[in-house]
């Protein structure tokens, strides 16, 4: 039977790091995914993952259960990605990926996809991914929340600390930032 | 034909319509504003680009990770609980640990109690000065008994008595001694005291010394111990947490060197 969160956290903070452990291993892709995507390199967003997990093993003792354990995770990630951008002082640098590599096009190619379509979908995630890097922070973030980690809009607001309406202006805004970024990368290709 | 002109909207039409994207509004405010899709292009349009924006954005995925995430977890409680080491695994060194200094030099006092009534051992003073012995030594064996005399047939018995009368009349003339011999028993009788009282201290004090210093070996090597056990965890720490690192490095540059490769004529 698969324990929930809130019964796995019970048990770490009883003494159990096994319980600890598959936390770790159910939720250290989403909190990573959110890192790579909020500050834009694999090295760094790995760190912050790590040290989430960190933090959240020193302070589960005051964990209340006042919010879902998943939320909570959220929140030290996203502090952890503040700091680093303010320690970094600037702007993340969206690494694209690597250029196109031929063993890697082999293997991941689905069968109905040409090798012609996986490069143009390639192209297409680089594009993307500088259009981020076009949105202010809060804005990404929110964007992030919502298309990658299907928050609901009270969710994200309660992890920002900002009102309801807030967050989905600056959905509003960043959807129409991508929209622009994209429409202009999609004539410069064509 | 559809009007073309700005939305004429009633409302907060940036939140409704992304609260209508992302399928959160409630059921009042999505029946108001799929009437208001029916007349208003501008929304329409917005609307539908958005969702372009959001297929677009689907198809952007984070790498994935190398391994997992290198968090160690040693004791996770937050208070530590003490583990009791058995006797097997590390003998009496190991089971001094557990137990606090004044309970050990209680236990190491009362064991050399023990071990002085054992010993029997027995303190004199005399015109020797002070002696401490042990009790248990061998009595001179028994002389062998001389074979009885009767007395009153032997010829200097009569002699004998008229001596013992003799005695016994000087003794009963000599005048009563002083009482300056029991003061002298009494200052020597204290003297012997502080003596003992003295040795006795001197004694525990060096019994204390020997513990305080037993145990503070015990802490040290226990230190040492602790400290290697550190550096063997941290070094198989930092050659787990580089591997992965490594292997990524390596990885792009690989990459590298077969784009090199297939871009050459």
């Amino acid at each position: 039977m698969t324990l929930t969160d809130e019964e796995l956290v019970a048990r770490s903070i009883r003494g159990d790091a096994d319980s600890f452990n598959e936390l770790v291993l159910r939720w250290e892709r989403p909190i990573y995914a959110l890192a790579y995507r909020t500050i834009g390199r694999e090295e760094d967003a790995r760190d912050v993952c790590q040290e989430t997990f960190l933090r959240a093993f020193r302070a589960l003792p005051a964990f209340r259960g006042q919010a879902k354990f998943s939320s909570w995770l959220y929140r030290i990630a996203l502090n952890l990605c503040r700091d680093w951008m303010r320690r970094e002082r600037r702007t993340p640098i969206v690494q694209p990926p690597e250029d196109v590599d031929l063993m890697d096009l082999a293997t991941a190619a689905e069968p109905s996809e040409s090798i012609e379509d996986l490069v143009a979908r390639k192209d297409m995630t680089r594009l993307v991914e500088n259009a981020m890097t076009r949105l202010p922070e809060e804005q990404r973030t929110a964007i992030v929340l919502k298309e990658y980690h299907g928050l609901t809009f009270q969710e994200i607001a309660d992890l920002m600390g900002c009102p309801l309406s807030t967050v989905k202006t600056r959905l509003y805004q960043g959807l129409t930032v991508l929209r622009r970024e994209l429409a202009k990368s999609a004539g410069r290709v064509a | 034909m559809m009007n073309d002109s700005l939305c004429t909207f009633a409302g907060r039409r940036e939140e409704v319509l992304v609260a209508y994207l992302y399928d959160e509004a409630d059921f009042e405010t999505r029946a108001t504003f799929d009437r208001h899709l029916t007349t208003c292009a501008q929304c329409r349009t917005e609307l539908q680009a958005f969702r372009g924006v959001r297929a677009e954005m689907g198809r952007w995925s984070s790498p994935e990770l190398a391994d997992h995430v290198n968090v160690t977890f040693g004791h996770p409680v937050p208070v530590p609980v003490p583990v009791p080491v058995p006797l097997a695994s590390g003998g009496f060194i190991a089971a001094m640990r557990q137990v606090p200094a004044w309970a050990q030099v209680a236990a190491a006092m009362l064991f050399v109690g023990v071990a002085a009534g054992v010993a029997n051992l027995h303190v004199t003073y005399g015109q020797d000065g002070l002696t401490v012995r042990t009790g248990w030594y061998q009595t001179a064996p028994a002389v062998a008994a001389a074979p009885a005399v009767d007395p009153s047939n032997a010829p200097w018995h009569n002699d004998l008595a008229a001596l013992e009368q003799q005695i016994r009349s000087e003794l009963d003339a000599r005048p009563v001694p002083t009482a300056a011999p029991a003061a002298g028993d009494e200052t020597t009788a204290r003297r012997v005291n502080l003596m003992l009282q003295d040795s006795e201290r001197r004694q525990q004090r060096e019994l204390a010394l020997r513990l305080a210093e037993l145990m503070r070996d015990v802490q040290s090597q226990r230190q040492a111990d602790l400290v290697k056990i550190e550096r063997s965890l941290g070094v198989i720490r930092s050659r787990t947490g580089q591997t992965g690192i490594e292997v990524m490095r390596t990885q792009r540059q690989v990459n590298s060197l077969a784009q090199q490769v297939s871009q050459r004529p």
